[in-house]
C-alpha cells in the first residue's frame, strides 16, 4: 500500500498549493477544528474549487485545546477567540461552559453522561459541518451530488494530550471517548484514534507497552498521531527509535492505517516496507511548517527565507544554503547548480541559466523598526521568494513520497543518506548529524 | 578606565576608534540576509566585517559563516583581557581575524590578520546596493545612541 501523502492546511493564502505541482499530489487535507469552525464555507470553498473531485480530508477536532492553560485560547483582550468560542459551542455544555474560564480536567468528564454528549457532539460537528457548507456552495447546490462523497476520510474521536504528568488521569478518558466513538460509526465510516503526546512518554519501553496496551483491543480503523515539538532532524536515535516501535505496535502489523500528522523525511523512510512493518500510512506536513509543531502555540519570530536541501531532506536558512553550496563550487554556474543542488521545475525558472539567481531564494523586503528606542532593520522575505521556496519545497516533498513509495531496498535509502552525510560532514558537521542518526535508528 | 556593559556599548567604542580614521566609511547594525552585522568598514573597495562579543567568540564563529558570502575581510573583536590559544586556531583555520580591545586606553590590538575572502558576487552586488542606500542606514548610525 502507497505511503498516502497528507497536507495540514494552515491559511488561506497558501490554498492554491494543493494541487501543486499537481492535483494528484496529495492524498487529502487535515483540517484544525477550529478553523473548520471559523469559516467552513470557506473550506468547502477550497474543496470545490481549489482541489480535485474526491479529495480526502479529515478533521482533527482539536478537543484538547481545551486542556491547557486558557491563556492559550483567548485572544490579546483575554476574550475566548471567536474560532474556538464556535468550536466550544458546538461540542456541547462541558466544554462550553468551562472554555476559557478553567481547563477542562478529567473529572469533568467522568460522568458516562457528559461523555456521550461530548462524543456525540465531536461527531455531529465532523460529519457536518463541511458537507452542510459544500452542499450551501453556489457552485454545487443546483447539483445532485451524492452525500457520502463530501464527508471526511474518517471521523475522528474526541481526545486529550498525553504527557508523563497526566497519563494515568488522560488516557483512560481517551480511551472511553474512542470507544464510544466507535459505538457510534456509521455504515461506511471510519473512525481515527488520535494518539497525541509529548515526546518524554515514549522514552520508557513500559510506558509504551501501558499505551499500546490501552488500545489493543479498539475497533478503530487507524490513528493519527502526533508526538509535540518532535524535530526528527534533532531528536536522539532512541527517541527515533521509540517512535517506529511504538507505531508498529500501534499498527498491529500494518492492519490499522496511522497518519503522522506532522513528520518529516524520517517519518517517511519509517513508512518503507523495506524497513521493515511500516510505521505510518500516512504522513502530514504543512505547505511551509508543519514537519513538527507543539501541541500548544508557539510564538512564531520574523519569518526568514528557508531553502529545502535534498540531500539534508530538511530546509536551511538561505544565507547557509548559499554559503554551502558556493564552498561546495555548486554556484558556478546553472550546469552545476542543476545537477548537484535541484534541477526541480521553480530552480529551473528561478535560476534562468544562470546561477547567480540563486539569490532570488534569499530576497528580502527591509523595514527600520524601533527596538528599545534604537533603529533595527528588519529583513523579511519577499512575497515572491516566499513562494519560490514554497513551491521548491513541495516539489521535493512531492519527489520524496515518489521515492519512498519506489524504494525497493534499504541499502539504497541508506546510500542516499550517506551520500548528504559525506557532502557537507566537512565544513557542516551540525547540519548532517540527524542523518547519521536517522541511519543508525533505521538499520543500527 | 571604561566598563563596557554590553556589546552595545562594544560596538560604539568600535565605531569611535575606526572612526578616526577618514579613509573609511562605517555603518553599524548592518542587516545581512536576515543577520545584523555588529560593524561594516569600507575601505576603497573592501568591506570588512566585524562581529563584536564581549567574550563569546563560539557565537561570533557562528555568526560569521554568511559573512563569508559578501566580506573581503572577516574580524571578530572581543574586550577580554586574553584571547585563546582555542580561539586563535579556530579563527585562523577560518580566514578570519581577531581584534580586542584594551579597555585602559581604549585602543584595538589586532591580535590576528584576517586572510583575504572570497565572497559571493552577486550576494556581494546585493550586499553593496542595499548598504549605499541611506533609507536602510542613515538612522542606524553612532548619532542615534
Amino acid at each position: 500500500m502507497n505511503l498516502q501523502h497528507w497536507m495540514s492546511f494552515s491559511t488561506f493564502k497558501e490554498q492554491n498549493y494543493f494541487i501543486f505541482p499537481n492535483s494528484n499530489s496529495y492524498f487529502g487535507v487535515v483540517f484544525n477544528g477550529n478553523m473548520v469552525a471559523h469559516a467552513p464555507a470557506g473550506l468547502a470553498a477550497f474543496l470545490i474549487e481549489k482541489t480535485r473531485v474526491g479529495f480526502n480530508y479529515i478533521i482533527d477536532p482539536v478537543t484538547h485545546a481545551f486542556q491547557h492553560d486558557t491563556k492559550f485560547i483567548k485572544n490579546s483582550n483575554n476574550e475566548l477567540k471567536s474560532s474556538i468560542k464556535n468550536l466550544a459551542n458546538s461540542y456541547g455544555d462541558v466544554i462550553n461552559r468551562l472554555a476559557g474560564v478553567r481547563p477542562i480536567t478529567p473529572g469533568d468528564l467522568s460522568e458516562d453522561e457528559h461523555k456521550i454528549d461530548f462524543v456525540n457532539n465531536c461527531l455531529d460537528f465532523q460529519r457536518g459541518i463541511i458537507t452542510k457548507a459544500i452542499e450551501e456552495n453556489d457552485s454545487t447546490k443546483y447539483f445532485e451530488e451524492d452525500m457520502e462523497s463530501n464527508m471526511p476520510y474518517a471521523i475522528v474521536s474526541p481526545y486529550f494530550y498525553l504527557d508523563d504528568t497526566n497519563l494515568d488521569n488522560w488516557l483512560p478518558i481517551n480511551y472511553q471517548l474512542a470507544n464510544l466513538t466507535i459505538e457510534s460509526k456509521l455504515e461506511g465510516e471510519k473512525v481515527f484514534v488520535p494518539i497525541v503526546l509529548d515526546p518524554e512518554i515514549l522514552a520508557d519501553s513500559d510506558t509504551i507497552d501501558k499505551v499500546v496496551e490501552v488500545y489493543d483491543d479498539l475497533e478503530n480503523d487507524g490513528f493519527l498521531f502526533w508526538l509535540s515539538n518532535f524535530d526528527e532532524t534533532s531528536v536522539g536515535r532512541q527517541d527515533l527509535q521509540n517512535m517506529i516501535e511504538f507505531c508498529r505496535k500501534l499498527r498491529k502489523h500494518s492492519t490499522k492505517e496511522l497518519i503522522n500528522l506532522h513528520g518529516g523525511y524520517f517519518s517517511l523512510l519509517a513508512s518503507s516496507e523495506v524497513f521493515g512493518h511500516p510505521a505510518f500510512s500516512g504522513v502530514t506536513h504543512g505547505p511551509e511548517f508543519g514537519e513538527y509543531r507543539d501541541v500548544v502555540p508557539v510564538g512564531g519570530g520574523i519569518p526568514i527565507s528557508k531553502y529545502y536541501i535534498h540531500h539534508l531532506h530538511t530546509r536551511i536558512r538561505y544565507r547557509d544554503a548559499a554559503q554551502y553550496f558556493k564552498t561546495l563550487g555548486w554556484l558556478e554556474n546553472s550546469e552545476e547548480f542543476h545537477s548537484n543542488v535541484c534541477n526541480c521545475p521553480e530552480c529551473m525558472r528561478i535560476i534562468n541559466n544562470n546561477a547567480d539567481n540563486f539569490t532570488k531564494y534569499g530576497e528580502t523586503d527591509d523595514k527600520v523598526v524601533m527596538r528599545n528606542s534604537i533603529p533595527v532593520t528588519l529583513q523579511y522575505p519577499t512575497k515572491e521568494t516566499k513562494v519560490s521556496c514554497l513551491k521548491h519545497y513541495l516539489y521535493r516533498k512531492s519527489f520524496e513520497y515518489d521515492y519512498i513509495n519506489n524504494l525497493t531496498s534499504k541499502e539504497e535509502a541508506i546510500s542516499d543518506l550517506k551520500i548528504g552525510y559525506d557532502t557537507f560532514k566537512d565544513f557542516a558537521p551540525s547540519s548532517v548529524k540527524h542523518l547519521a542518526r536517522w541511519k543508525k535508528a533505521l538499520v543500527g | 578606565m571604561r566598563i563596557l556593559n554590553s556589546e552595545k556599548d562594544f560596538v560604539i567604542e568600535l565605531e569611535k576608534y575606526y572612526a578616526q580614521s577618514r579613509n573609511s566609511l562605517i555603518w553599524i547594525e548592518v542587516p545581512n540576509m536576515g543577520q545584523s552585522v555588529d560593524m561594516v568598514i569600507q575601505s576603497g573597495d573592501d568591506f570588512t566585517l566585524i562581529e563584536a562579543k564581549l567574550k563569546d567568540w563560539k557565537r561570533a564563529i557562528k555568526q560569521c559563516l554568511a559573512h563569508k558570502l559578501v566580506a573581503d575581510y572577516i574580524y571578530i573583536a572581543v574586550a577580554t583581557i586574553n584571547v585563546s590559544e582555542e580561539f586563535k586556531r579556530e579563527a585562523s583555520s577560518l580566514g578570519y581575524g581577531i581584534l580586542q580591545y584594551d579597555s585602559s586606553n581604549k585602543s584595538i590590538n589586532q591580535i590576528l590578520k584576517a586572510k583575504r575572502n572570497s565572497y559571493w558576487k552577486p550576494q556581494r552586488a546585493i550586499f553593496e546596493r542595499k548598504i549605499n542606500n541611506p533609507q536602510n542606514y542613515e538612522s542606524a548610525t553612532l548619532d542615534v545612541f
